[in-house]
């Protein structure tokens, strides 16, 4: 056996090695595994994106909620008297123009079609002093409610009229029961508040305020 | 912007050339590639875009990992023993024959294989090869001289056989 010739170092070094060589095999399968890699990395990126914006939004409501509660405490079924006294007293000394002028419940029915309830007239003997000259819609805790106005000498009262919702006014005196309407203050003015017909009234006895016009 | 790593087929044989140099056997070398690159692929982005160093370092850390269990380096060095006369050339007039290298390569420590790459293919001073490899000149030389004898003996034993 002849013996290879004698070379410098290097250059068989350079030889033994370079005769290494991947072939087009291997080449296709790393370059495969490259690719893939990037494609997973686009994606792996569009879902850190949306994971992102996720927790971000998740993050912003929880500090809204968290502003909202200690700015706004929640309503609590116990608070609704209260709540819907305020809400009623508020419009009541807003006095906003009727949409409707009517002397009579029937003729006040004939304007709120949209409503899921029919107007009442109601048994609570306060009202007999009471002479209806119209209405608007409007809402109460969100409920979509039927706002009337009524003359009481030279004084005028509101009265509010909406489906009656347990869940959400919570338990009020029925008069159909024998209960007297529940009487709850707010901003100085008097609400009773009661349950009859399966209606919800809420009736403003304010006092006479001079200077006040009917606003229609 | 994202950066993904890319490598063209010549950074590939490249690449692929160190792993024989660490493993001495074709086969181990693709396998410690291919090991690195899915490694390197899966690592955060901004770590990607090093690729070739970043792979050997890959490469050579998986290697130490799985297919050399104990990573000794000489601790003794040069300036410790008697002087000998080694230099940054001690390698160059050295000669031998292409079956001398085949059979010998196989033979020496992954770490020998290692500078003879660095210094033969890519060309590296005694310094870089040093830096590389994270030792003093002074280690570098003494494991020089080392593979000197041994590559000196070898190709003598071979032409004495022979003869």
């Amino acid at each position: 056996m002849k013996p290879s010739q004698k070379k410098p170092l290097k250059q068989q070094l350079q030889q033994h090695i370079n005769q290494v060589q991947l072939d087009d095999s291997q080449f296709t399968a790393l370059e495969n595994i490259m690719e893939k890699s990037a494609d997973n990395v686009e994606a792996s990126a569009d879902r850190h994106l949306w994971r992102s914006f996720a927790v971000a939004g998740m993050l912003l409501a929880a500090i809204v909620s968290i502003f909202m509660v200690s700015q706004f405490p929640g309503k609590s079924i116990e608070d609704m008297p209260q709540l819907i006294a305020n809400e009623v007293v508020s419009n009541h000394l807003n006095m906003k123009p009727l949409e409707v002028k009517a002397g009579s419940i029937n003729k006040v029915r004939g304007y709120f079609t949209k409503l899921n309830f029919l107007p009442a007239e109601s048994k609570l003997r306060a009202l007999n002093s009471l002479q209806l000259i119209g209405g608007r819609y409007c809402s109460l805790q969100g409920i979509t409610a039927a706002q009337l106005r009524m003359r009481q000498g030279q004084n005028l009262q509101t009265q509010y009229q909406t489906e009656y919702l347990p869940e959400v006014f919570g338990d009020l005196p029925r008069l159909e029961d024998g209960e007297s309407p529940l009487i709850v203050y707010a901003k100085g003015i008097k609400v009773k508040i009661w349950v009859e017909k399966g209606l919800l009234f809420a009736l403003t006895d304010s006092p006479a305020i001079n200077g006040v016009k009917e606003n229609n | 912007m994202r950066e993904t790593m890319v490598l063209d087929r010549e950074n590939l044989q490249k690449l692929h050339r160190y792993a024989y140099s660490l493993t001495a056997n074709e086969a181990d070398a693709y396998d410690l590639l291919q090991s690195a690159i899915e490694t390197s692929l899966n690592r955060p982005a901004d770590s990607k875009n090093k690729t070739i160093a970043y792979i050997r370092v890959i490469m050579k850390n998986r290697f130490i990992d799985e297919y050399r269990h104990k990573q000794t380096f000489p601790l003794e060095d040069i300036d410790g023993h008697n002087p000998v006369s080694i230099d940054e050339s001690s390698l160059e007039d050295v000669v031998i024959a292409s079956h001398d290298l085949a059979s010998l390569w196989k033979t020496l420590e992954s770490v020998d294989r290692e500078v003879l790459f660095y210094w033969a293919v890519e060309g590296f001073s005694m310094r870089e090869i040093a830096d590389k490899l994270e030792i003093s000149r002074g280690t570098l030389l003494s494991r020089i001289h080392r593979l000197r004898k041994r590559l000196t003996a070898e190709g003598d034993d071979t032409q004495r056989g022979l003869a």
